[in-house]
C-alpha cells in the first residue's frame, strides 16, 4: 500500500499540536486542588472498548507483519471487554475478551466462583503469528531467493475448560480440558542451495578452489498440530498435612511439512562438468534442480499419574513428597517424495532436462527420497522427589530435596530409500526399486539431583541466599539401523554430571539504595562411550564437558522520591571442551588420529542494562530503557587456521536496544503519551565470499505520540499514531520497510 | 535490491519535538493533575505483604519457597519489599475489598517483571522473540513467582525444564529414533527463549552453533580443518549452516536418518 506523504503527516502533526496547545488553556482550574487518587484518569472494571489500527507500509510488509506481530492491512473490533460482577451473594461472575479480525486476535474467557463451592473458569483463545518466507542473502551479486509469497502466518488457538469443586471439610476436585492447535505456514532457517552466487563453478578449464554452491534458497514449514489434555486432581487438606492425587491424560496429533526448494532453475549442461579438485567441489550432477517436501506425522497418547504430598512438622519443618509416572506410546508416518530434474543425452538441458522421482547417487549426497515411513515409541518416566523445608529460627530458611528420575524409550521406523543412478557419461537414468531400510533405538537413564538452598536474613539490612543442585545420570544408548549394507548396532553407554551452583546476597543499607550480587556456576560433564558392532576397532570414548560462570549485579537508587534508577550487569563466561580418549580397552587410537582435549568454545558477553523512572511533578513521568551487550562465540576461528578461516568467523550477537517513554497531562481530562525505541545489531560480516555472510545487521526505531481523553465519566477515548522503520542488512535491504499507523480507541464503562 | 524505505524530514522531528515540549509546558504550568507511570495505581500507597495475607493465605505461605523470596530483607527500610515488589502498592486493592485495576498484575503486562530483569525487557524486544510485548504471552506462562523455582521445571521439580517448552512446541517434544543429545540439555542449550538477535532466537546464527559441541580435535592443529563426527566438514561449510538442505536438517532428533539428516 502506498504510504501518505510526510505533507499529509505534517498536516496530521499541526492539526495535532493545535489541539495540543489549545486544550491545557480550556482545562487550567488551578482553584481546584490536587487529588492523585481522584484526579487520574479512572480505570474501569467493568468496560468494553473498541479499537481500530490502520497501517500504510513502504517496503516489505511482511517483514513489518513479522516484527510487530500485527497485521499489515490493519484491524478493527473488540480491543477489549471486561466484566466483573457478583450477581448473587459469594458469586462472582468475570469474562474477559477481545474480538479483531484483521489480527486475528481472539478471546472469550468466563470465570464463574462461588464461595464454599468452586469454580468454573472456561474460554477460547487464538492469535496469528506472523512470518516473512524469505532466506539468505549471498552480497557478492545481491543473490536473494525469497519465497514467492512472502506472507506466512500461523494460527495459535486454545480452548479451555476447568471445573473446580471446593466444598467445605471435603477434597478440592479439579477437572481440566485443553485443546490447543496451530494451524499454518511459517519460515524456516533449513534453506535451500544455489549455485547462482556470482562465483564461477567449477570447469575442467578453469578451475575454481571455492565451490559455487550456497544455501540461501527460502524454505517453510508447513504446520499442523493438535494437542488436547484432559486431566482430574483430587487434593485435601487434613490436618497439617495436604495431599494431592493427579492424573492427565494428553494426546498429539501432528502432521508437518517441511517444502525443499533447491537449485531452483538449475539443470546443469550435458555431460556433467568434471568435479575438480574433488575435494572442494561436488560433482556438478547433484546440482540439479530438487523440489519436494518432508512430511512427517506423529500421533502420541500418554497417561501421567502424579501423587504429592506435603506436612507441618511442628512450625518449622515442611517434609513433602512427590512421584509421577508417565507411560507413552506414538506412532509416527512419513514421507518424502524429491523431484530431480537432470539433463542428459535424450533430455537435454534446452528441453528442460528430465524429472524423476527419488534420488540421484551420481554425485554428492543423495537426496533423500523415503516413502512408507513407519513406526512408533513407547517410553515410561517414573519420577520421585522429596524433602524438607526448615525454618531454623525467622533468619534461617533451608530447603533440602532430592529427586531420582528413570527413563526408558524405544523406538523402531522402517521405510523405503528410492534412489536413482545415473550414467555420467551419457545422462541416462536408471530408476531404482525402493530398498528397505530401518532403525531402532533403546534409551535408558537414571539420574540422581540432590538440591540445598539455605536463605539467611539475620544481619541487618542484608540477605544471604546459596543453591546448589547436582545431577548424576548414567545411562546407555543402543541404536541399531539396517540398509543393505550389514546391521550396524551402535551402543552408546553415557554419563551426565550436570552441576549448578549460585551464591547471591542483597543488601538495603538506606530506603534510597540497594544493591544485589549474585554469583553462578554451571559445569556439565557428558561422557560417552560408544561400540560400533560392525567395526569394533573404533570403539571410542569421549566426553564432553561445558562450564559457564559469571555474576549479576543490581543496583538501585532513589535520590529523590521523583528519581529512581536501577542499573543492571551480567557477566557469563563459557567454556566448553571435548575429550576424545579412543579404545579404552584396546588402548589403539579410533579410526582417525584424534586424542586430546580440545577447547570446543569460548564465550563472553557482557549485558548492561539501565532504567531510569523520573516523575519531576505529578503531570508529568518519563521512563528510559537501555541495554548495551556484547556477546560474541568462538569455536574452530581462527585456531582451524589455512583455508579454514575462510568459512567461519566467530558468533557475535552485539546489539542494544533502547526506549523511552513520557506522559503527561494535557488538560483535566487529557493524558498524552510519547514513545520511542531504538534497536540496532551491527554485527554483518558480508565480506566471507568463502562462505555465507556472518552476523546479523539491523536497526529499527519506533515512535509513537498518544492522546487519551475522558469525555465522560464512562467514556474514555484513545488515539495514537506511529512511525516505523526497519533496515536490514542481513537481507541486503530487501526487508527493509517504513510504516505509519494510525490507532483509535474508545472504552465505554459500564 | 536494495530498497531506501522512506523517512521523515528533520523538519518533521524538529517540529514534532518543539511542538511536543511548548504543549508539555503549558500544561504543567496551568493544569493540576496526576499521570502515572504504567504499570502503577495511581494514589496507592504499601500496606506491607501481612495485609495480602489475609485473603492470599495459600499464595503468602508458599512464598518461602520461592526463587523471588531471596529478595526479601529485614529492616525498616525494606517496607515494599515482598508482594508490593511486583503487585505495588496494595493500599486501594485492600480498600476496595480486590478486584481488577486496584493493583498491578505482571501476569497481564511484564512491566512489573522488567523493574528488576531489565535485559529480559531488551531481549523480549528483539527482532525474534516470543510475543510477551505484543501481549499475546504473560511471563507467568513459563515461570511461577509465588513458589517454588521461578524456572519451572529441572532441578528436584516433578517435571524437566524442556518440558515446559514442549507444552506448546510438541512437535520437538519426541522421543525420536534417533535423538539429538543437545535435547537433554534443554532448549536453551541452542534458543533464548525470551528474545535474540536471530532467526528462531537461536543463540547462534551460524555453524559455531554446532560446533560449540561437535568440534573435534584436528589431526595438527592449525591443518585448515573442521573437524565433527570423525570428517573435516570444512568444504560443507562454505555452503552453509550446519542444519541446511541436504545437511543434518533434523535438528531436534530424526525418526529416519542416524545422522539427523531428515
Amino acid at each position: 500500500m502506498k504510504a501518505p506523504t510526510s505533507a499529509l503527516l505534517r498536516t496530521t502533526g499541526l492539526v495535532a499540536s493545535a489541539v495540543f496547545a489549545l486544550s491545557p488553556l480550556r482545562a487550567a482550574d488551578p482553584a481546584k486542588p490536587a487529588d492523585t487518587d481522584k484526579d487520574s484518569l479512572p480505570v474501569f472494571e467493568n468496560s468494553l472498548t473498541l479499537g481500530g489500527q490502520s497501517t500504510w507500509v513502504s517496503g516489505d510488509a511482511d517483514a513489518f507483519q513479522a516484527e510487530n506481530w500485527t497485521a499489515k492491512k490493519g484491524f478493527a473490533g473488540i480491543e477489549d471487554f471486561q466484566l466483573s460482577q457478583e450477581p448473587a451473594k459469594d458469586v462472582t461472575v468475570k469474562a474477559d475478551g477481545h474480538l479483531l479480525p484483521g489480527n486475528e486476535d481472539y478471546l472469550a474467557h468466563i470465570n464463574v466462583s462461588k464461595s464454599e463451592l468452586g469454580s468454573f473458569d472456561g474460554g477460547y483463545k487464538r492469535f496469528r503469528t506472523f512470518y516473512d518466507g524469505v532466506g539468505g542473502f549471498f552480497p557478492t551479486d545481491n543473490a536473494w531467493f525469497p519465497l514467492g509469497d512472502q506472507s506466512l502466518h500461523v494460527d495459535r488457538s486454545k480452548l479451555w475448560a476447568e471445573a473446580i469443586l471446593a466444598l467445605p471439610n471435603a477434597p478440592v476436585m479439579t477437572l481440566r480440558f485443553t485443546n490447543e492447535v496451530r494451524e499454518g505456514t511459517k519460515d524456516t532457517t533449513i534453506l535451500g542451495d544455489t549455485d547462482f552466487t556470482g562465483i564461477p563453478i567449477s570447469s575442467s578449464g578453469a578451475l575454481n578452489p571455492i565451490s559455487a554452491n550456497r544455501k540461501i534458497v527460502a524454505s517453510y514449514l508447513g504446520l499442523s498440530e493438535n494437542h488436547r489434555t484432559l486431566s482430574g486432581t483430587v487434593a485435601h487438606t487434613m490436618g497439617n498435612t495436604k495431599v494431592e492425587l493427579g492424573v492427565v491424560g494428553d494426546q498429539i496429533d501432528n502432521l508437518d511439512t517441511r517444502y525443499i526448494n533447491r537449485y531452483p532453475g538449475e539443470v546443469k549442461p550435458f555431460p556433467a562438468i568434471a568435479a575438480l579438485p574433488a575435494t572442494l567441489v561436488p560433482p556438478a550432477l547433484a546440482n540439479n534442480a530438487i523440489r519436494g517436501y518432508d512430511q512427517q506425522g506423529v500421533k502420541t497418547n500418554s497417561l501421567t499419574f502424579t501423587g504429592k504430598v506435603e506436612t507441618s512438622i511442628g512450625e518449622k519443618i515442611t517434609a513433602f513428597a512427590g512421584a509421577s509416572f508417565q507411560h507413552a506410546t506414538s506412532d509416527i508416518t512419513g514421507y518424502r517424495p524429491l523431484l530431480v530434474t537432470i539433463a542428459s543425452t535424450a533430455y537435454p538441458a534446452a528441453v528442460g532436462g528430465q524429472t524423476y522421482l527419488g534420488g540421484i547417487t551420481a554425485g554428492g549426497r543423495a537426496p533423500g527420497t523415503y516413502q512408507n515411513l513407519a513406526g512408533g515409541s513407547k517410553s515410561k518416566i517414573l519420577t520421585g522427589n522429596f524433602g524438607f523445608n526448615f525454618k531454623a529460627t525467622n533468619d534461617l530458611f533451608v530447603e533440602a530435596a532430592v529427586k531420582a528420575e528413570q527413563r526408558y524409550s524405544q523406538s523402531d521406523d522402517s521405510f523405503s530409500y528410492l534412489s536413482n543412478t545415473v550414467n555420467q557419461t551419457t545422462g541416462l537414468v536408471t530408476t531404482s526399486t525402493a530398498l528397505p531400510y530401518s532403525g531402532a533405538s533403546r534409551i535408558k537413564e537414571t539420574s540422581w539431583t540432590p538440591e540445598l538452598s539455605v536463605r539467611y536474613t539475620g544481619i541487618k539490612q542484608v540477605s544471604l541466599y546459596g543453591n546448589a543442585d547436582y545431577r548424576y545420570s548414567p545411562g546407555s544408548e543402543d541404536i541399531t539401523y539396517v540398509t543393505t549394507s550389514p546391521l550396524v548396532i551402535n551402543t552408546d553407554n553415557i554419563k551426565e554430571n550436570h552441576g549448578h551452583y549460585t551464591i547471591g546476597a542483597n543488601w538495603v543499607p538506606c530506603s534510597y539504595f540497594s544493591l544485589r550480587g549474585e554469583t553462578f556456576y554451571k559445569d556439565h560433564r557428558n561422557s560417552f562411550y560408544g561400540v560400533y558392532s560392525t567395526a569394533p576397532t573404533d570403539q571410542s570414548q569421549y566426553v564432553l564437558g561445558s562450564s559457564y560462570y559469571g555474576f549479576k549485579l543490581s543496583a538501585t537508587l532513589k535520590p529523590l522520591p521523583t528519581l529512581s534508577a536501577t542499573t543492571r550487569y551480567i557477566l557469563q563466561v563459557g567454556q566448553m571442551d571435548l575429550v576424545t580418549i579412543g579404545n579404552p580397552v584396546t588402548g589403539t587410537p579410533p579410526l582417525l588420529t584424534r586424542f586430546a582435549s580440545y577447547d570446543t568454545m569460548d564465550a563472553r558477553s557482557h549485558n548492561i542494562g539501565e532504567t531510569i523512572d523520573w516523575t519531576p511533578i505529578k503531570q508529568f513521568y518519563m521512563q528510559g530503557n537501555v541495554n548495551l551487550v556484547f556477546d560474541t562465540t568462538g569455536t574452530a576461528y581462527p585456531k582451524a587456521g589455512g583455508a579454514a578461516n575462510d568459512v567461519l568467523r566467530n558468533a557475535n550477537n552485539n546489539h542494544w536496544t533502547a526506549s523511552v517513554l513520557a506522559g503527561f497531562v494535557v488538560d483535566k481530562v487529557t493524558n498524552a503519551e510519547v514513545q520511542y525505541t531504538q534497536y540496532k545489531a551491527s554485527n554483518y560480516q558480508p565480506e566471507l565470499y568463502s562462505t555465507v555472510p556472518y552476523g546479523a545487521g539491523a536497526s529499527s526505531y519506533t515512535a509513537t505520540v498518544g492522546l487519551k481523553r475522558k469525555l465522560t465519566d464512562k467514556l474514555l477515548a484513545e488515539a495514537k499514531v506511529g512511525y516505523l522503520s526497519s533496515h536490514n542488512d542481513t537481507s541486503g535491504g530487501n526487508t527493509n520497510y517504513t510504516a505509519r499507523v494510525a490507532y483509535v480507541s474508545i472504552q465505554q464503562a459500564f | 535490491m536494495t530498497k531506501k524505505p522512506r523517512s521523515w524530514s528533520k523538519n518533521t522531528f524538529i517540529f514534532g519535538g518543539v511542538a511536543l515540549w511548548a504543549v508539555l509546558l503549558i500544561s504543567c504550568t496551568v493544569v493540576d493533575r496526576t499521570v502515572v507511570a504504567p504499570p502503577q495505581i495511581a494514589g496507592a500507597t504499601f500496606v506491607g505483604s501481612k495485609e495480602c495475607a489475609q485473603c492470599h493465605e495459600e499464595t503468602v505461605k508458599g512464598f518461602d519457597t520461592a526463587t523471588h523470596a531471596k529478595l526479601i530483607v529485614q529492616g525498616e527500610n525494606t517496607k515494599g519489599l515482598g508482594c508490593e515488589s511486583c503487585h505495588g502498592p496494595g493500599s486501594k486493592h485492600v480498600q476496595a475489598g480486590g478486584g481488577e485495576g486496584t493493583i498491578v498484575n505482571p501476569g497481564k503486562s511484564p512491566e512489573a517483571c522488567f523493574q528488576c530483569h531489565l535485559d529480559k525487557r531488551g531481549e523480549f524486544s528483539l527482532p525474534h522473540s516470543h510475543p510477551v510485548m505484543a501481549g499475546k504471552m504473560s511471563c507467568t506462562e513459563c515461570h511461577d513467582p509465588h513458589k517454588g523455582n521461578a524456572i519451572r521445571g529441572g532441578a528436584t521439580q516433578l517435571t524437566s525444564e524442556k518440558e515446559t517448552c514442549t507444552e506448546c512446541h510438541t512437535a520437538q517434544k519426541g522421543p525420536f529414533v534417533f535423538e539429538h543429545n543437545a535435547m537433554r540439555e534443554g532448549c536453551t542449550a541452542c534458543h533464548n527463549p525470551h528474545g535474540s538477535v536471530n532467526q528462531k532466537m537461536l543463540v547462534q546464527r551460524d555453524a559455531n552453533l554446532c560446533l560449540k559441541c561437535h568440534l573435534e580435535h584436528p589431526a595438527v592443529n592449525g591443518d585448515g580443518t573442521i573437524m565433527a563426527g570423525g570428517e573435516d566438514h570444512r568444504t560443507r561449510l562454505q555452503n552453509g549452516t550446519c542444519w541446511v538442505a541436504g545437511c543434518h536438517e533434523a535438528v531436534h532428533g530424526s525418526n529416519a536418518n542416524n545422522h539427523l539428516r531428515y
